[in-house]
């Protein structure tokens, strides 16, 4: 993980160095590809692992539970901290 | 719409083409993924560093960003907690556990396999690692697809705090296209504060359950 976020840094930095070179904008093209690819990988892994594929339907309730319930206390804890923090000086705000 | 539609699509070809057996499982057990991922990081790097906006995203950096990190952390766990009462096959420490992958679902899935093993049984660990498998393979897609209206419900931060871990990686541009470029470096700071508290939590409720 520590040589992912380098590899960030990095980018970061090179971007910066080529802001005015005018085909540095196109990177933003192959970000959507690559995300492509790498769904199709999670899926991949998902369907070639048999034990994961027979215990998907019980497996698959819980985890739905799971994730709805979890992504609920996200969301209300995110607008409750946007409220109170955030609103006044987000500037994007219509 | 379409964007998420395709997306949809190729992690469902996915796993039909997994199914089927068609392709060899050491694509997704070699190096690919990670390749993969590190273009991902280093195209979504160049376009962050070029931003004609950088130097204003940082000078505005402040303390406060630190809250979304622990928005996350509370908002999840407490929710967690009681889904995990009302499901009787979850203790509540095992939906701690669970809650606690924060999408990083290829290390906390690995870590409750592992950890529970000892405690009770490798078939029921496999079974709990399983649904955090999918617990925050649901949470990352769900965010990935529908971080536009979570935007217009909650607010911006929604999809950086249901994002977890993923905020600063594969969960990036549709994060920065919903909530906008102004939020990229609370994404990246909670993805990162968020990625490093998943081993610290799971490892933890995985020795109280």
């Amino acid at each position: 993980m520590f040589k992912v976020l380098a590899a960030m840094l990095a980018a970061v930095g090179a971007g910066y160095l080529l802001r005015n070179w005018k085909y540095v904008k196109y990177g933003g093209i192959f970000v959507k590809y690559v995300i492509w690819l790498l769904l199709f990988l999670l899926g991949l892994s998902v369907g070639s692992d048999s034990a994961i594929v027979g215990s998907l339907h019980t497996a698959g309730l819980q985890a739905l539970v799971m994730a709805v319930a979890g992504m609920l206390g996200a969301m209300v804890a995110a607008w409750v901290v946007y409220k109170v923090f955030y609103r006044k000086d987000d500037s994007s705000k219509k | 719409m379409k964007d998420s539609l395709i997306i949809v699509m190729f992690f469902v070809a996915g796993v039909l083409a997994g199914l089927s057996g068609a392709l060899p499982k050491s694509m997704v057990q070699g190096n690919l993924p990670m390749y993969a991922l590190y273009a991902l990081v280093i195209f979504v790097g160049v376009s962050i560093g070029s931003d004609s906006r950088l130097k204003q995203i940082l000078r505005t950096l402040r303390p406060k960003f630190l809250l979304v990190p622990l928005a996350t952390i509370v908002g999840t766990l407490a929710f967690s907690a009681l889904a995990a009462l009302f499901l009787k096959d979850i203790s509540l420490f095992d939906g701690l556990a669970i809650g606690s992958g924060f999408t990083y679902y290829s290390l906390s899935s690995v870590l409750i396999t592992e950890f529970k093993a000892a405690s009770v049984g490798d078939a029921l660990a496999a079974h709990l690692g399983t649904v955090a498998l999918l617990t925050n393979v649901i949470k990352e897609i769900v965010t990935l697809v529908g971080a536009p209206l979570m935007v217009k419900v909650f607010g911006p931060l929604a999809p950086i705090c249901t994002g977890g871990a993923a905020s600063m990686d594969t969960l990036l541009p549709s994060i920065v296209s919903a909530s906008g470029k102004q939020w990229t470096f609370v994404a990246i700071l909670h993805g990162m504060l968020v990625d490093f508290s998943v081993p610290v939590f799971v490892s933890f409720f995985c020795a109280l359950g």
